[in-house]
This record gives C-alpha cells, structure tokens and sequence, in this order.
C-alpha cells in the first residue's frame, strides 16, 4: 500500500471514531475489524449546518456558501507556520484555476475564540492577497462547527505563558449544495492538488 | 565579537552558492513570513550547515524585531498538526545540515514589536550554547512568495 493510501484510510477510521465519539471532546481512537472505505465515511461525516460570525460582525451561516464550491480549513491566526502555509497554498491553486478562480470560495474557521475576534481574523487574511471567508464565533459555535468536520482541536498552554492550538489541518473540498467530495492532502504536491480543484469547480 | 560573528555570516551567505564552507556554522536562505498589523507572531525559516568538526546545538535565537524567539517543531498525527517548542534546542551533528522549514522546524517569533513587511531583511542571531553565535540576514518573504519557494 502507498503511503497517502494508508494515510487515507488511516484518517477514515479517525473520521468513523469522531462520529462514534460525536458529542465529547477527546479524540477516541477506534478501530473497527471490518475495513472502512474512508471516502464513504467522510462523505457521511463531513459538513452540515453552523452558524458562526464573518470578519464584519455579521452571523455567517452554511446556507451562504450555497451554489458554489468551496474550500474549508481550521486554523487560528497566532499560527504562524502551519495555517499561512495552507492558506497561501490555497491561494496559489486557486490562481491556478485561472478562468474558475471565481468558481470557488476559500473558508477559514478559527478554533481560536479566545484571540481570534471577527478585526483579526479580518486583518491576518489580508496577508494572502486572495478573498478568504473568515469566520469565528462562540465556543459553543465553533465546537458544532469542528464536530460537524469531524474536525479535532485543544488549546495546549505552553510553559513560557502563552499557548498553542493543535488542530486538524485538513483542507475539505466541498461542493455547491455544501456536500463533501474530497480533501487536500498537505503533503501531496501542486498538480493532484490542482486536479482535484478543477474537478471540484467544474463538477 | 559581535562584528565577528557578522563578518562570518557575511562570508557564509557569499559562500552560499555552491561552495561548501567549513570550519564554522553558516545559516543559509534565511526568510520570515511577512505579517501586518496586530499580528504578532512570526516564523522564521533557513539552513544551519555545521562545517565544523564537532556536533553542536542550536540553543536559541534573537532579533531585533521579536519580544523572544523560541525552537519550535510541528508534527503531523494523521492530519492534526501540533506544533511544540523544543526548549533544549536542536542538534546539528559535524558535518550535517539541518533545515528548518514550514511544517518542521521552526523559528517562532513571537511579541514583534512592528509588522514584517515583504521585501525587508531582518537580523537574526543564532546562539549555539557556549560557541559563537551566527548572525543571519532574513528575507521577509509574503504569501505568495513563501508558497513559491519556502513550501513543500
Ligand atoms: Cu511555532
């Protein structure tokens, strides 16, 4: 088995154990005898309704991205390694896409309520030249969101004071009804990327 | 010393193009994330070849531009990135190059006192416990510019 094959269908059985789990905080690790097709699972896991608040103060719901695809991802803006990387990734492909650049949407949910206010978020995605939808909203918001993502973070204190959060860095492709199709895989290089983008604004 | 230790990340950076330099630590293609306004943290990224003879540790690093700068490293556990500090720094064996690059080792920057604008260069001083530290010119690099050069 190739390695991202192995991964996927690692993340399949995480994605079955988070539904399984769906409610509490930890992330069980759950592995089922009979084998998991991770697309099926993902599809039955990934996405649905949230309501959350957009860079303005405004309520932002899921029914707002209706009628084009888009591209999710959870991260925090005190992140200074992982979520630039994704974002500018993201904003590179969709440069890519040429002609469909318009085609899609690229959403940015933070798992950081606590730093990450509406003008925040709003001034760390003027970094990527590219419109971002950035979200945010209550604890209790974003962990509906996260769960209907099947999406895990943890606020983790550092000893210095400050602290960090671990999260999944997944990119979630999602179609025009808001239906999951595929993911982005960090470390997959431009031109699957690329594919996958295509047949997502096309589709 | 000071001057020194500049001097020698100086002729470091000219010895970058091909040229193995050896008997000292060199820090090479360094760069740091562009930032703006109320963003205060940073990463910084780069090359720390060890010409010299012995093993030595990456202990710590300064710049002018952060409140305090720590090691940190970030690790993939099947699609949950969680990044940590490593306080007691990174090894770097004789000999060998160690590469701190997005999604793996990193400078964290934190507490800048302005925005990193792209374009501008920054000083950045690796210490390496008791030896000499190394002073290294960073090129803030923007979004599109890191995509291109300093992903995966
Ligand atoms: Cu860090």
């Amino acid at each position: 088995m190739t390695g991202p094959v192995r991964r996927g269908l690692k993340r399949g059985l995480l994605v079955s154990a988070a539904l399984i789990a769906a409610g509490g905080i930890g992330w069980a690790v759950y592995r089922p005898e009979a084998p998991v097709d991770p697309a099926a699972s993902y599809a039955a896991a990934v996405g649905g309704p949230f309501t959350l608040t957009d860079v303005n103060g405004r309520p932002f719901g899921n029914d707002q991205l209706r009628g084009k695809p888009f591209a999710i991802f959870f991260g925090f803006t005190r992140c200074p390694d992982v979520c630039p990387t994704t974002l500018s990734r993201m904003a590179q492909l969709r440069a890519r896409l040429g002609s469909d650049a318009d085609t899609l949407n690229i959403v940015f949910v933070s798992v950081d309520p606590e730093s990450d206010t509406p003008a925040q978020i709003g001034r760390y995605l003027t970094l990527f030249d590219t419109p971002i939808i950035g979200l945010t909203g209550t604890p209790a918001q974003i962990a509906a969101t996260a769960r209907a993502y099947a999406v895990y973070y943890q606020r983790v204190p550092l000893e210095g004071g400050g602290y960090t959060m671990d999260h999944t860095a997944t990119v979630f492709l999602m179609g025009r009804a808001g239906e999951f199709v595929t993911t982005l895989d960090a470390h997959e290089s431009e031109g699957p990327s690329l594919d996958k983008l295509r047949r997502l604004v096309r589709g | 010393m000071k001057h020194f230790s500049l001097l020698a990340a100086l002729a470091a950076l000219a010895a970058c193009g091909g040229r193995p330099p050896s008997g000292m630590v060199a820090v090479h293609d360094g760069w740091a994330r562009e930032t703006t306004a109320g963003v205060i943290v940073s990463a910084g990224y780069g090359r720390i070849e060890n010409g010299t003879g012995q093993d030595v540790r990456m202990t710590g690093a300064d710049t002018p531009v952060a409140g305090r700068v720590e090691i940190h490293n970030v690790t993939d556990d099947d699609g949950v990135m969680r990044m940590r500090p490593l306080p007691e720094g990174i090894d770097i064996p004789a000999g060998e190059t160690v590469e701190l690059r997005p999604g793996s080792y990193h400078l964290m920057l934190l507490d800048l006192n302005r925005p990193l604008r792209g374009g501008e260069r920054i000083p950045v001083t690796f210490r390496f416990g008791t030896g000499a530290p190394v002073t290294a010119s960073f090129e803030v690099r923007n979004a599109a510019q890191a995509a291109q050069g300093g992903g995966q």
